[in-house]
Order: C-alpha cells, then sequence, then structure tokens
C-alpha cells in the first residue's frame, strides 16, 4: 500500500497536520490508516461509477482475479484520464481531512 | 497507585478526529450500497461477503492503479514496458556507477546534536563542521536561508529536459522499484531544465536531479536581486535528520514549499530515502557546504 500512498496520497501534507494536534504516535498511524482506507473505498466507488454494466463485471472480475497491472490497462482504456480524475480525488479527501484538523484547532481557541 | 496493565486513555484530538473519520465511511459506504447494487449483487454470487468486496477490490485496486501512476508521464502504452529492463539512456556518457565505501558517521553525528538547541546556528554550524568534517556554513556570501531547521517534504522527480519521464529517469530495475513511485514533477524546477535535451544531459545533470533539495529561497532575507535567485541555483547543502544522525549533500534545484504546506523544505525521493523518510517527511538541518571548487560529492555523507 506505500505505493499508493505516494503514487495518489500526498500523506505527509495530512502527518504535518496531525503533528499539531495532541495525538500520539500510535493514533496518528490508526488515523492515517484510516484516511486511507477511506481513499480506497472512493476509489471504488468514482470508478464503478464511470463503467457500464458489462465493463463492471469485467473490472471486479480482473481485481477478484489480483491482476493489478491488467486492471490498469482496462481502466485506462475505458476511463479517459483514469489517474487524473483519482488524483484529483485524493486531493480532494486530503483537503476535507486537512479542514477537519482545522477545524478541531479552531474549536480550542 | 500505579497500575501496569491501565490502558493509556485516547486523546481528545484523537476521538474527535475518528469519529469525523467513522461518519465520512458509513456515508461512503451507504452511498456505495445504494448506487452499486450490481457490485454487491456479483459479490455474493462469488460468495465474496460485500463488506469484504470493498476492501478487498479497493486494496487490489488501489495498487494496481498506483502502479499505473508510475508512467503517467510517459506516452508509450503500459503493456509495451519492460520494467526489468529500464537502464538510464544517457549513450556514451561516462556516469559512476561504483562509490567508495564510507564510514557510516550516523551515531557520532547524533551524539553531537543531542541535547543542542537546533535552531542555534552558531553552536549546530559549530557541532557539524567538526563532526563531518566539512564546512558547514549557515550563511555564505553574505546570503542566507530564511531557516536552517524545519520540516523537510517528499518530493516528486524533476523533469531534467523537455520530455523527459519516468522510464527515462531511473537507471535500473531497482531504482524504478524504488523510486518509480514517487512520480515526475510535471515540469523542471524553479531554475527550468537542467538539460536542453536528452543528448545533452551530463552526469553531472543526473546526480543533481536525484540529490536535489527544494528551500523556500524566496523568504531569504537576501532576496530580491536577480543575481541572488542565480547564486541559490546548484547550491550544495548538507541536510542532516537529526533523529538518526542521516546525512546527505544535495543541491538546491527548486523554490518551495509554499508557505499553506507547513513545510520548510523539500528534498527528491532519494534524499528522502537516504535520510530514512519512508512515507513522509520530518524536521532536518539544512546548512550551505562552502565547496567553492566543487569536490564534495552528492549523495549518503560519510568519512
Amino acid at each position: 500500500m506505500n505505493i499508493l500512498i505516494s503514487a495518489f496520497f500526498k500523506k505527509e501534507n495530512i502527518k504535518s497536520g496531525l503533528d499539531s494536534l495532541d495525538i500520539q504516535e500510535n493514533e496518528k498511524e490508526k488515523l492515517l490508516q484510516t484516511a486511507e482506507d477511506l481513499l480506497q473505498l472512493r476509489f471504488l466507488h468514482i470508478i464503478l461509477e464511470r463503467l457500464d454494466e458489462k465493463d463492471k463485471e469485467l473490472f471486479l472480475e480482473q481485481l477478484d482475479a489480483g491482476s493489478a497491472e491488467g486492471t490498469v490497462s482496462f481502466l485506462r482504456e475505458k476511463i479517459e484520464g483514469v489517474e487524473n480524475i483519482l488524483r484529483e480525488h485524493a486531493k480532494i479527501l486530503e483537503n476535507e481531512i486537512l479542514q477537519d484538523i482545522r477545524s478541531l484547532k479552531k474549536g480550542e481557541k | 497507585m500505579f497500575w501496569p496493565f491501565t490502558r493509556k486513555k485516547q486523546s481528545k484530538h484523537f476521538e474527535a478526529l475518528s469519529e469525523k473519520f467513522e461518519e465520512r465511511k458509513n456515508k461512503l459506504l451507504e452511498e456505495f450500497n445504494e448506487k452499486h447494487q450490481f457490485a454487491v449483487r456479483w459479490a455474493i454470487r462469488k460468495g465474496i461477503k460485500p463488506e469484504e468486496l470493498v476492501q478487498k477490490s479497493a486494496r487490489g485496486l488501489a495498487a494496481g492503479l498506483a502502479a499505473g501512476a508510475m508512467i503517467l508521464s510517459t506516452t508509450v502504452p503500459f503493456e509495451k514496458r519492460e520494467a526489468k529492463e529500464i537502464r538510464r539512456e544517457v549513450a556514451g556518457r561516462d556516469i559512476k556507477t561504483t562509490v567508495k565505501p564510507r564510514k557510516d558517521i550516523s551515531d557520532e553525528v547524533k551524539k553531537a546534536l543531542h541535547g543542542e538547541d537546533m535552531y542555534n546556528e552558531r553552536k549546530i554550524t559549530k557541532k557539524l563542521s567538526k563532526a563531518l568534517k566539512l564546512p558547514v556554513r549557515a550563511e555564505l556570501n553574505g546570503i542566507r536561508l530564511n531557516t536552517s531547521y524545519g520540516i523537510m517534504g517528499y518530493e516528486s522527480h524533476l523533469s531534467r529536459y523537455p520530455g523527459d519521464n519516468i522510464n527515462s529517469h531511473l537507471e535500473t530495475a531497482e531504482g524504478f522499484q524504488n523510486f518509480g513511485r514517487a512520480s515526475m514533477a510535471g515540469g523542471p524546477g524553479a531554475w527550468g531544465y537542467l538539460a536542453s535535451s536528452k543528448e545533452a544531459l551530463s552526469s553531472v545533470d543526473i546526480e543533481r536531479e536525484k540529490y536535489y533539495l527544494v528551500a523556500q529561497t524566496f523568504l531569504s532575507p537576501s532576496w530580491g536581486p536577480p543575481q541572488v535567485k542565480e547564486w541559490f541555483r546548484h547550491r550544495k547543502m548538507v541536510v542532516v535528520n537529526p533523529a538518526n544522525g542521516e546525512v546527505i549533500i544535495g543541491v538546491l534545484e527548486d523554490a518551495g514549499p509554499e508557505l499553506s504546506t507547513g513545510r520548510n523544505f523539500g528534498g527528491s525521493p532519494e534524499v528522502m530515502e537516504a535520510l530514512g523518510f519512508s512515507g513522509g517527511g520530518s524536521y532536518v538541518l539544512m546548512y550551505f557546504v562552502d565547496d567553492p571548487n566543487d569536490k564534495i560529492p552528492l549523495g549518503p555523507y560519510g568519512l
């Protein structure tokens, strides 16, 4: 999963945000893991939204078979600019999380 | 009374954030179940529990797409690439392939910095110069950075020449595996491309990109005249991770990060790896190295 974080999710911004809160190291790790889970869920949602019924099935079958490269090729063919779409959504999630962090800090002032 | 097995109380902020995250997750799951009945039915047919589907599929998907993202910056179709055969394509160039083994000095550096005020430039300069046997300077030629201690963030690879991509960027399959995931920046650094074309790319340019650093040069108290901006270009710096004593020599090739990020410096994927930062950055010391004859090589530093 490290590869995902570096490719789509700039975790260090969230880490910096968490550093400014009163949170223990193990708690930070848990929150970052939950953030990743959220991102994965969003990715799946976004992809399925953009595929027709037949392609959805093919896509799910490929995932089930664990064919990462095949899945990438398939999605690139079916969804134009898929990586950019996902990158954009990763950025949106990152901003939402940073907003959550800021609102916690604000609430204390 | 001290009770050794008492569970540590969760932080107030952790509880509040976990709650927010959980809310987001539940909302997404609700939406997913509502909109993607097809996927839920497919999972049931396959004997996969719907909740497992999300996790299993999403994780597989994430890894697969991230692998695809490594090669975003190139126009060659994915299927035609052979990661195992990736070589640095600089025909006829004498790229150094061997590095003389050096003594690991991380323990000495850690010891030298132990208990010191990281913002005390005078003392840190003295300690580092002695431990590293290097002319370490907070100010050089009357120019200094806005800070010599701050958070370093993980940067993408820089485009070294127009059309540069991740495949032509990494020397070996191992390099591709280790650093390909960092992806490519959309363009060159603040001073433009290192070379005008692939053919013009020299071994010096390659090393400079590999060990490139980013600093907020625009916040330097000396900032203003164009010659100051030019002075910063390729400026040799030493970066130290005070937590583990790892040291690297790099050069400034980009300006940033933006103030809003909360970070003060940036490092190439290779720099971050050498400093021991795998996911994100943390606090580092960054100082000038007075090396007018360019004798000190770039890369992880040892004696």
